[in-house]
């Protein structure tokens, strides 16, 4: 073969890897095409748009994969912010997400204002890298305890999204809803059949379905349905979607600072933990130059008060916590006032005026599932030492525990100011470089442990075979104190640590304690005025079946609008919706 | 010539870029386990045998990955199991080995250079041991595993009086929690009471096993023992 015919074959061959890597690489760089729509899409279809203070918001989520709809999404903890328009105040709330779809429930605080407020629903790989994808739906709440105010503030109609909506296929499947009749009378029986037209046998179309009161808002409050939100696009920025991607476990973000001069505490070391009989829970991350830390909170510290101290003796610095919310901001700069008209007074009033007869009168079942969660991590749970000082004659402090009945411990005092010595094993020594835990938590005031007797301490156990390495520490040895009460002094939490309650709200997997779950017969109480007449968050249609569900209608007279959402296993969209009257 | 280095360019272009593009994908996993390995914590660890003849370690500092008691799992640990006071030994970043308490987790693997498991333990609760009248969870390391499961105990002895140390490793033949006790003795292995005499004898027989103080047949045997039940 002639040198220039290797060559040619020789470069062929090249050419030909480097175009099979733009053909295997090249539409994912950085995980996807086009990161608004490759990435996370958020629909959140809720039971309605009008609430009263103090009633649950029931919402069915939809999470949606761009590369693999229905899968298990990405991201495991799902944002809800409730932002109140002109204000712009605004409620957090997060959950737990394990699967593309979930249902739950959250209760509105007594105490909100009346007036249009706007749900944001993300995740917080949406929230730092696709802000486009965040899920946003206008609601109106009211309070019984406040008057309706004569104008609301809503957004200007021109600022709401110039993104434009992809035109769905005529072959792609299509839900139709049917109610048995065009009008009812009150307390009648309503039927209600759901098929989806060009569904694949094997495929199936996950649907939620709500049937509510007109409300004389259309054209105020922006909602989008399924469709138009999952269809979405625009010329987006093109960013990595993977920036704040939480998908092994809540990520808890902070600085460190110093309140004095806001200078941050440079390479802090941090010590999280939670109160606890049985063992510590302890964590440990350091702080970069900038004060900056982050650490990973599995389910096991959900819904648990989480205390942060710094590990190392930075006693007498004022440390400034400052904790990421993981809130949006809210623009309301937009915002325009738009006084009320009669019809929509007479709707409002007739809203609380239900909302304080079902208050009244409505049945209330409360059934809470619990599911076992996930366990915590003890990295002391192999103690060389376990004393129970019940079990001995009654000492009145601590310095009598140490001197009958630990010989390792020395409790000492310099200038007023108790110390621990421990005799470590391994080096033969006593030092004072311990940890100390009190009901497992890193507690540095020994003058308050010297207080404690035999009635108070329950266990004592001491790990000093060796020297014991936490993060970057390195502690002579670490004595563990529980006590019976279990519980930390308050002064000392105040003065050297930072809690916080690390809140997480259920979802139909672990609280299903709502109105909706009562089935409907037993419902039909006297006098009944609902005006939300249903809501199924969990409905399945399979190939070509078509199901009928059935409830009754309140007393309340009116036109009545079913909406259906919902989204089939291979990642469609589904929406559909019908209206009856009430006479 | 000229061709060649325009191929080469493009080729080198493709790959580094998308090189750059999968490290970002692996980017949370990597800081999520960088966290987690950050914030392990245990006793120091100082080797008592320095000048003994023999080793204490089942092996070399190896990468591998441990099994929390709460199902997580930590990656990229240099670990080492220590025969002597049956501990799991990870050595940090900063050089000092540390031991992992027993309680805190369920199993670990050692991988190989070339990511193959080199061997898998388990921890396992309340196993009586010879002279000690006191169970203890001890780490076995997984033979076979099936419905009958067959463990080894790397345990290390000391002889007295000589600086020397000499491997004891015991073995386990589980049936859930049953468990017996066996040395690499044919007749061991037919005595285990949830174990059939003749199903066995017959494994042995057709398929030409040797066992006599043989690990690696014993695992074939009790493998070939587990598919045929």
């Amino acid at each position: 073969m002639r040198t220039g015919n290797k060559i040619q074959i020789f470069t062929f061959i090249l050419l030909i890897v480097a175009i099979s890597d733009l053909l295997i690489y090249g539409g994912s760089i950085n995980g996807c095409d086009n990161r608004a729509d490759e990435c996370e899409k958020i629909f959140v279809h809720l039971d309605k748009t009008v609430y009263v203070a103090g009633e649950n918001i029931h919402y069915k989520v939809y999470v949606v994969n761009g590369k693999s709809p229905l899968q298990v999404p990405e991201s495991k903890i799902l944002y809800f912010a409730l932002s109140e328009h002109n204000s712009g105040k605004q409620i957090l709330w997060r959950v737990n997400l394990s699967k593309s779809t979930l249902n739950g429930s959250y209760q509105l605080s007594e105490s909100m204002n009346a007036g249009v407020y706007e749900l944001a629903v993300y995740t917080n790989l949406i929230r730092e890298s696709i802000p486009e994808n965040i899920f946003s739906q206008e609601l109106f709440i009211l309070n019984l305890a406040i008057e309706i105010p004569d104008s609301i503030y809503i957004h200007e109609p021109n600022a709401v999204n110039d993104s434009k909506i992809r035109t769905v296929n005529d072959d792609q499947p299509n839900l139709r809803l049917h109610a048995s009749k065009a009008v009812y009378s009150t307390n009648d029986k309503v039927a209600l059949k759901i098929t989806v037209d060009n569904l694949n046998l094997n495929d199936t179309a996950y649907l939620s379905l709500s049937v509510t009161n007109e409300i004389p808002f259309k054209g105020i409050l922006h909602n989008a349905s399924i469709i138009e939100q999952f269809n979405r696009f625009g010329d987006f920025i093109d960013r990595p979607c993977l920036s704040g991607l939480e998908n092994y476990a809540y990520i808890l973000n902070g600085r460190v600072s110093d309140k004095n001069n806001g200078s941050p505490i440079r390479n802090a070391k941090i010590f999280l933990a939670l109160v606890d009989s049985v063992s510590p829970k302890v964590m440990y991350s350091a702080a970069d130059s900038d004060g900056n830390f982050r650490l990973y909170l599995n389910q096991f510290y959900d819904n648990k008060e989480i205390i942060l101290q710094l590990a190392d003796d930075s006693g007498n610095i004022d440390i400034l916590w400052d904790l990421q919310q993981k809130g949006i901001p809210y623009t309301g700069s937009s915002d325009i006032s738009l006084p009320l008209s009669n019809e929509q007074m007479a709707f409002l009033n007739q809203t609380k005026d239900v909302r304080l007869i079902e208050a009244v009168y409505s049945e209330r079942m409360i059934s809470k599932k619990v599911i076992p969660g996930i366990s915590g991590v003890s990295y002391f749970a192999c103690p060389d030492i376990i004393i129970f000082p019940d079990d001995y004659a009654e000492m009145a402090n601590f310095r009598e525990i140490t001197d009958n009945i630990i010989p390792q411990l020395r409790l000492r005092n310099r200038r007023d100011n108790y110390y621990l010595e421990v005799y470590n094993d391994s080096k033969g020594t006593l030092s004072e470089n311990n940890l100390v835990l009190l009901n497992g938590v890193p507690f540095s005031d020994i003058n308050y442990i010297a207080t404690l007797g035999t009635r108070d301490i329950k266990k004592i156990e001491i790990i000093n075979s060796g020297s014991f390495i936490a993060g970057d520490i390195r502690y002579n040895a670490v004595i563990s104190i529980y006590t019976h009460n279990v519980r930390l002094p308050e002064s000392y939490l105040k003065a050297y640590t930072m809690i916080f309650l690390n809140t997480v709200t259920g979802t139909n997997e672990v609280n299903d304690s709502d109105e909706y779950s009562v089935p409907v017969r037993t419902r039909a109480h006297f006098p009944d005025f609902r005006n939300s007449l249903y809501w199924n968050p969990e409905l399945k249609v399979s190939g070509n079946n078509t199901i009928t569900l059935e409830f009754t209608t309140s007393q309340l007279e009116g036109e009545y609008h079913a909406e259906i959402q919902g989204i089939t296993s291979s990642g469609i969209p589904l929406n559909e919706s019908i209206s009856f009257s009430v006479k | 010539m000229k061709n060649i280095f325009i191929c080469l360019s493009i080729l080198c272009v493709t790959q580094y870029g998308f090189s750059q593009a999968e490290h970002v994908e692996d980017e949370p996993y990597a800081t999520y386990m960088q966290s987690k390995r950050n914030g392990m914590m245990g006793l120091e660890y100082t080797d008592p045998f320095l000048n003994y003849e023999g080793s204490h370690y089942f092996n070399d500092w190896t990468y591998g990955e441990i099994f929390l008691k709460n199902g997580e799992k930590i990656t990229g640990l240099l670990l080492r199991y220590e025969g002597y006071t049956d501990q799991l030994l990870w050595l940090r970043e900063d050089y000092i080995p540390c031991i992992l308490c027993k309680a805190c987790i369920n199993g670990f693997k050692l991988y190989d250079d070339s990511d193959n498991i080199k061997a898998s333990f388990v921890v396992r609760k309340g196993i009586r041991l010879p002279f000690e009248n006191d169970s203890a969870d001890c780490f076995l390391q997984i033979l076979a595993e099936g419905q009958y499961s067959f463990f080894a105990f790397r345990r290390v002895g000391r002889l007295p009086d000589v600086f020397k140390l000499v491997d004891n490793t015991r073995y386990y033949i589980f049936d859930n929690d049953k468990y017996e006790k066996i040395s690499l003795r044919i007749r061991d292995l037919l005595n285990v009471s949830f174990i059939d005499k003749s199903k066995m004898k017959s494994i042995i027989k057709t398929n030409k096993i040797r066992l006599r103080n043989n690990e690696q047949e014993f695992i074939r045997a009790i493998s070939i023992y587990n598919m045929s039940s």
